[in-house]
């Protein structure tokens, strides 16, 4: 056996821990014979046996698996490894990962490419997709701002809910991708919406200006929201930034402005 | 250079079908004319210049009959298929290619746990004027495992594009399609998903160059060099999602962090990275957290999921350490 064949063998095993030979084979140009004749000549590293128990699709298959990765690792050390030329092309990955000088803006702007990029008409699978990934970014951004990175999305989140302030603006924001993007979560988030609006009412509804889950006094001060249409989501819009002007901390380090990139008003859905 | 320049003021004389049909032979000709080994593969092919003429004739009188009844059986990739085959059982060689990565999908996810997915070809696809790649083909796997037995890959040619590159690019392409998509574990489309289209993706470029050899013997310089030129058309493709970017981001983060933090060298940090990718794609539990997972590598790993994988990596059991990996990961990104 080639020593780059037994090198790559050993290598994939200690990535793979427990496997059946094919696997080897899956992950490096190395035949199953050859696969075999490297595991058979490190009988202190590996052992072959037969899997039992709970799991019926492995149970019963032949397998073998590492049983000295310390020394497993120590056979694989060398120095000063030159770039191997099987693997994928990352130039341009690598050109891309210099440390992300801001995480947050960086979420936004996915968030918002994927809602420019959404077709009008792509099919209601892909749009759904879309509007859950933007959600997940936008929420991650403006948890972020908010300064409940550390707490919320970072922390332990049984335990620790957003601030009721950032968690109305996330809400908000939600429900107008959704229905930007025709998702069928805009009636849960409609919902969520009422719930959280019917708890804040005693603590914020002190302004006028600035009904809860409302918004300014544009729309209508009481009463719970209903599925938005278009127009209303381009209102839902205004009232978003408004919330996010009103709560974070710092507009100018990039408030959510959706509208100039995304017009809700149009009647393709705004993309 | 002559020769081009002459064709091209032929193009202005001539009518649209026509004007298709040469430039289509003319295509060919210069495609096999760029690739490497380009003589083997159109030897593989059996383009010679009669196939090529005989090829654009057809696709000629194919098109003077557009618009094209609907349930028209006798497409251009038809055509191509059946003038490829020596004999009827003989299997074309997109066939073969493609059972070739099936093959080797097989020994990745496991026999157990990979159902073969069947191929489809179409010529649907229609190139965008605004992009900038001369393959002509997309695909997509569409469905869950549950609907189906068999997941179905869909291959979609623009005829217009259809050349040598293109037939070279396609071993990527199932590449793509299979170790992305067919062999998840995972209910509902992953369509625009950071981790299905980026962070597997990662996976199957580090794949390809691994097995070219076996998945295109007759022309693997050729496989190689147009699948990863493919590959970076796709990702740089304008109005497309930046969900492969961003995932293809996610997995050299963590390459990156297993070569900082466990001192590997390259080879076995994409190893590792390949791996984690098809174990977590494998897992029964929802698609978003496997991109709550990604969405968490937009910069460095924070300590929590640094201390998940760290324990990922220490765990020997195959069957549940995704699955921890990615609760862990729900906590830590209050996945919805």
């Amino acid at each position: 056996v080639k020593a780059s064949k037994e090198r790559e063998v050993l290598l994939t095993a200690a990535v793979l821990r427990d496997f059946v030979p094919a696997q080897v084979c899956a992950y490096c140009t190395a035949d199953e014979p050859t696969v075999r004749a490297v595991l058979q000549a490190h009988p202190g590293l590996f052992r072959e046996y037969t899997r039992a128990g709970s799991d019926s699709t492995q149970s019963g298959s032949r397998r073998w698996e590492v049983i000295s990765a310390d020394r497993l690792e120590q056979e694989l050390v060398e120095p000063d490894t030159p770039e191997g030329t099987a693997g994928p092309d990352t130039a341009h990955n690598r050109s891309r990962l210099s440390p992300i000088a801001d995480d947050a803006q960086e979420r936004r702007r996915f968030a918002e490419e994927l809602l420019i990029n959404s077709e009008p008409d792509a099919d209601p699978e892909r749009r759904s997709a879309s509007a859950r990934l933007a959600t997940t970014y936008l929420r991650q951004y403006l948890a972020e701002l908010a300064g409940a990175r550390s707490r919320w999305w970072n922390g332990v989140v049984e335990t620790v809910e957003p601030p009721p302030d950032v968690r109305g603006a996330l809400l908000l924001a939600e429900l107008i991708i959704a229905s930007a993007t025709g998702s069928p979560v805009v009636q849960e988030l409609v919902g969520s919406l009422n719930d959280w609006a019917e708890e804040n009412t005693t603590t914020t509804s002190t302004d006028p200006a600035m009904s809860p889950a409302t918004g300014p006094a544009t729309r209508p001060p009481t009463g719970p929201v209903t599925s938005p249409d278009h127009e209303t989501a381009s209102q839902l819009l205004l009232t978003a930034q408004q919330e996010l002007a009103r709560h974070l901390p710092s507009p100018s380090s990039g408030a959510v402005d959706l509208r100039t990139r995304v017009d809700l008003s149009d009647q393709g859905n705004g993309q | 250079l002559n020769l081009l320049g002459q064709h091209l003021d032929n193009l202005h004389d001539l009518c649209e079908s026509t004007l298709v049909g040469r430039k289509l032979d003319v295509d060919l000709r210069l495609s096999a004319l760029t690739l490497e080994d380009g003589a083997d593969l159109v030897k593989q092919w059996r383009l010679d210049v009669d196939v090529a003429i005989k090829l654009t004739q057809e696709l000629e009188k194919n098109l003077l009959t557009r618009p094209r009844p609907r349930g028209h059986q006798i497409t251009v990739l038809e055509a191509v298929r059946r003038r490829l085959d020596d004999t009827p059982t003989e299997s074309a060689p997109i066939d073969a290619l493609f059972e070739r990565v099936v093959d080797r999908c097989r020994g990745l996810y496991g026999e157990t746990r990979w159902a073969d997915p069947t191929l489809e070809l179409d010529e649907e696809y229609r190139h965008s004027a605004s992009w900038d790649d001369s393959y002509g083909v997309s695909a997509q796997t569409p469905g869950a495992r549950s609907e189906t037995p068999h997941r179905r890959v869909q291959v979609s040619f623009d005829p217009l594009h259809f050349g040598p590159a293109t037939y070279a690019a396609l071993a990527y392409l199932l590449i793509h399609e299979c170790v992305c998509h067919a062999g998840s574990g995972h209910q509902g489309a992953d369509l625009e998903s950071p981790f299905a289209e980026g962070f597997l993706d990662y996976a199957a470029r580090h794949l390809l160059p691994v097995w070219v050899d076996q998945v295109a013997p007759e022309f693997p310089a050729a496989a190689l060099r147009h699948g990863l030129r493919f590959a970076d058309v796709v990702l740089h493709r304008r109005g497309m999602s930046p969900a492969r970017s961003v995932g293809l981001n996610a997995a050299s983060t963590v390459e990156n962090w297993f070569q900082r933090r466990r001192g590997w060298d390259r080879e076995r940090c994409r190893r590792q990275v390949t791996h984690l990718a098809v174990e977590l794609n494998q897992s029964s539990l929802e698609l978003s957290v496997k991109e709550t997972f990604v969405s968490l590598l937009f910069g460095e790993p924070s300590p929590e999921l640094g201390d998940a994988l760290d324990e990922y990596l220490s765990t020997a059991d195959v069957v549940t350490r995704a699955d921890v990996l990615l609760r862990k990961v729900q906590q830590l990104g209050g996945a919805a």
